[in-house]
């Protein structure tokens, strides 16, 4: 009992140190998805939009301070491998429990249009050439709070402009992803620009490295995701929850097998390395799933927890593998 | 210093060079993968290129390479064999890891303010190079075929002066010399009128003057002796000269003009274009010599006075044909800047070379009572601090009125101009004292760049990302070391595997954090403190982080937990 109130504290200790880090930055890489300038829409629509990812910032800081406490415990003291599931399903299960309570009647894990208030200031800085795609813009305010915009087009060395503009001549589609400047009283001219061609963000976030393996960590949520739509109601939650169990059931018995007594700092390099190779392992299985055509039909109408009970099949043998192994070298 | 921080102080050091040497080997071979395969035949500047691209990637991976050296040194290096004597304490190992850390981050001081941008211009200089080797010789290739040879001939004298060592291009001009000099013998020959080779140089006008005398070339003969009259009036023998000269050019003219007026008003216009040109008034003297020598293209001394006033006023202006020659070499295309007058100027292209700069189809556009007035103007140079426009060809006066519209007032030299359309390129090429110097002036230019204060507190956002990263994984590291003789092998090559990209990562992460710093100052300035400078706000919560990060490094224990 000692054992699982102190790992309680520490997963939970890590989780709340973790939360902000990983809350602003998967804030960030949404919104870079996006391509939404990030530095330029300010820190309110930061925060309103990092509400949004408020479920996989809970679940990532989670799992992460968990694989943490579990790669640094001391395999002296905690003797069972069993003993060491408990805490992080006892925090998952209270999360997710919590989750259910407050929202998920509401909205029971809505994909929702993300929408931040933006203006053209989050897009083109006043009074010099921004780089928008193959050309430069420039936009420049009046005492009469009117706008003229300066468009270089670099193809053909020609600049155009549109004058006078109010500010309800600049229009934002958030959904297409493109701003549209419209100018003129009898000629009406539009200028329709997509996101992707302002210059945005460049941080960790924009990584080619690190997109690699975000996009693979989205592959293997949008495979779940599917069997996640064919279940409704509390039956979200049960894949959820078998989702939750199989994660944990592969990841802790691994990052315990990569703990060592001796060199600890090798524990954390080993908690980071699953981290780092889980969304593979899953994405290699699903893809495994997919081409042998398993039958799920023995299971029914529970069908839809099919891949969750064999990546929690999986998670078992890898236990019960650890702990043969420990047994034989006498831990 | 006892042997165990000898010991350790070496390791930090050998360990440093050895990963910065890898990195370095690696990013020479990745580079040298991805060089442009046009550039492969350039060897002399290849391997240069290549020298400073990989040099250039390992400077920028030297904070990410301490922080590693520094965890690997605390994790497993000081737990070896060297390292464990009786005598051994915590501070043996942290005390020279600590001074070496602020050596390394002085050095990254250093690089990332005066040596990556100096290696960058190196770099921009010597691909434009490159680029023009590459042009020249496609250029040859086509005057070769054009039968143009003395100007393939030139333009691959621009190639050799870049690279001696292509067999290639040295075939091809060793063929146009062959072709030219076919083409020659074929033609009847011409009397050469220049000095001999071997003849000793003449230095004064006297002296040249009397060799074109005795050459029978009176009209070249008058202009010199006119320029050795004009500084030595009192010397007999040169006024003797120059009275004969000057009669047997009288004589010559008759043939050239017979009727009297005409001869008459020749030497009018003639006395009229020497004063203008002892008044330095260089516009109106061209204008007479050019009328003169397109009328009598024999008289050799007009058409040497008009090569001195071109001279003249090639200083402050230019001739169109310069630009036209120019033409083929590499440039820079579309950009856009704003200037002094408060026109947004676009330029088709810009030919830099030799610290000139070339600009071709120029705009310029303003804003005059709601309506947008645009001018073009086909050629431009710039000369001494702005860029002179123009039309026509030869040179002209400008009107007073008009000297406005015919110069372009930048508000920075063009060097840095012509990358308008490349900001981040830009941002590298720049030093300390150019961020500092020039920020202001090219925003103004319409350039996209961050203040000096913003760009001091990203660079210290590097600085202090090393200095924390380094100490808190350190003090990590240390606290989790390993107490194996040898840590286990597989581990081992998963730690060298995971731990560079991982603190590479937390590299960018801290940079991140600290633009968040440095965005959350306008909020802060809000509340509080208004008017604070961002710099002194980001460095206060840098120190803060590095005042935990030291006291977490300082409370490490030599035993093991």
């Amino acid at each position: 009992m000692k054992f699982i109130g102190r790992a309680i504290i520490r997963i939970l200790i890590l989780f709340v140190i973790l939360i902000v880090p990983v809350g602003f930055f998967i804030t960030f890489f949404a919104l870079n998805q996006k391509n939404i300038p990030i530095w330029n829409i300010g820190i309110r629509n930061v925060l309103s939009f990092g509400g949004y990812y408020k479920v996989p910032i809970v679940a990532i800081s989670y799992f992460i301070a968990t694989l943490i406490t579990v790669s640094l415990v001391d395999k002296m003291k905690i003797r069972s491998l069993i003993l060491l599931h408990i805490p992080p399903v006892l925090i998952g299960a209270a999360l997710i429990g919590g989750f259910y309570l407050i929202q998920a009647k509401r909205q029971p894990f809505r994909i929702i249009e993300h929408r931040v208030r933006l203006g053209y200031g989050s897009f083109l800085k006043e009074g010099v050439f921004n780089e928008v795609g193959n050309s430069a813009m420039m936009i420049e305010k009046n005492e009469q709070n009117r706008f003229t915009l300066y468009i270089y087009k670099r193809e053909s060395n020609d600049l155009f402009v549109m004058g006078s503009m109010s500010g309800s001549a600049i229009s934002i589609d958030q959904a297409g992803q493109k701003v549209s400047f419209t100018s003129g009283k009898r000629k009406i001219i539009t200028h329709t620009v997509p996101f992707k061609d302002f210059h945005s963000y460049e941080g960790v976030a924009d990584n080619r490295m690190f997109r690699l393996y975000v996009n693979q960590l989205r592959k293997t949520v949008s495979s779940f995701r599917k069997y996640f739509q064919q279940a409704e109601g509390v039956e979200r939650f049960l894949f959820l929850g078998a989702v939750f169990i199989s994660v944990l059931m592969i990841s802790i018995p691994l990052t315990y097998a990569l703990n060592d007594g001796g060199w600890g700092f090798s524990g954390i390099t080993g908690a980071i390395f699953i981290l780092l190779v889980l969304p593979f392992l899953y994405g290699g299985i699903f893809f495994f799933i997919q081409k042998m055509r398993f039958s799920s039909s023995f299971l029914g109408s529970y069908a839809y927890l099919f891949p969750a009970i064999v990546f929690a099949l999986i998670g078992i043998v890898l236990d019960i593998s650890v702990k043969v192994r420990s047994i034989k070298k006498g831990i | 210093m006892n042997q165990t921080t000898k010991n350790a102080l070496i390791s930090i050091i050998l360990s440093t060079l050895a990963v910065c040497f890898c990195v370095f080997m690696f990013f020479f071979f990745y580079h040298e993968h991805r060089l442009d395969p046009q550039f492969e035949s350039i060897k002399t500047l290849k391997n240069a290129l290549l020298f400073r691209e990989a040099l250039l990637s390992t400077l920028r991976a030297v904070p990410v390479a301490v922080i590693f050296v520094n965890v690997f040194c605390f994790s497993v290096l000081f737990t070896l064999k060297p390292f464990q004597t009786e005598e051994f304490t915590y501070n043996n190992v942290a005390l020279p890891s600590f001074i070496m850390l602020i050596v390394f981050i002085m050095f990254v001081v250093a690089s990332e303010c005066v040596i990556v941008p100096r290696l960058e211009k190196q770099n921009v200089s010597l691909r434009y190079r490159m680029r023009v080797a590459r042009k020249a010789e496609s250029y040859a290739r086509e005057l070769k075929t054009a039968q143009e040879y003395r100007k393939a001939l030139s333009v691959l004298d621009l190639y050799l002066d870049i690279d001696t060592q292509n067999e290639g291009v040295i075939r091809l001009y060793n063929d146009i010399v062959e072709l030219r000099e076919k083409e020659e013998e074929s033609r009847p020959p011409v009397p050469d009128e220049t000095m001999e080779k071997g003849e000793k140089t003449l230095t004064t006008y006297y002296e040249r003057g009397k060799e074109e005398y005795n050459r029978g070339n009176y009209f070249g003969a008058l202009y010199y002796l006119e320029r050795a009259h004009a500084l030595h009036e009192d010397t007999a023998e040169i006024k003797e000269l120059y009275r004969i000269t000057k009669r047997q050019t009288e004589t010559s003219l008759g043939k050239l003009t017979s009727e009297q007026e005409k001869r008459k008003q020749l030497i009018e216009s003639k006395e009229k274009a020497l004063e203008h040109l002892n008044k330095k008034e260089y516009y109106d003297a061209y204008e007479i010599f050019v009328k003169l020598h397109n009328e009598y293209p024999e008289m050799q001394d007009l058409e040497l006075y008009l090569k001195e006033v071109e001279g003249e006023l090639s200083k402050k202006d230019f001739l169109p044909q310069e630009l036209k020659e120019a033409a083929w070499l590499p440039s820079m295309d579309n950009i856009v800047f704003l200037d002094k007058q408060g026109y947004i100027n676009t330029v088709s292209r810009v030919v830099p070379y030799y610290n000139q700069f070339y600009f071709y189809d120029i705009k310029r556009y303003k804003m005059m009572k709601g309506k947008l007035n645009t001018v073009s103007w086909k050629y431009g140079k710039w000369i001494e601090t702005s860029i002179r426009l123009k039309n026509e060809e030869g040179f002209r006066k400008i009107p007073e009125n008009k000297l406005g519209t015919r110069f372009v007032s930048t508000y920075t030299d063009p060097g840095y101009l012509i990358y308008s359309g490349n900001r981040e390129k830009l941002l590298n090429l720049l030093n300390i004292y150019e961020r500092f110097s020039l920020s202001e002036l090219l925003r103004k230019s319409g350039i996209d760049i961050d203040g000096k204060w913003v760009y001091l507190s990203r660079k210290f956002g590097v600085f202090f990302s090393m200095y924390v990263l380094t100490l808190f994984l350190a003090s990590i590291a240390w606290a989790k070391r390993s107490i194996y003789e040898f840590p286990p092998v597989p581990k081992l090559l998963l730690f060298f595997i995971v731990v560079p990209a991982t603190v590479y990562f937390l590299h960018l992460l801290y940079i991140d954090m600290n633009n968040l710093i440095i965005y959350s100052h306008r909020y802060f300035t809000r509340l509080m403190f208004k008017g604070m400078n961002v710099t002194v706000y980001t460095v206060f919560f840098n120190i803060v982080f590095s005042i935990i990060s030291t006291l977490y490094f300082l409370s490490q224990r030599s035993g093991v937990e």
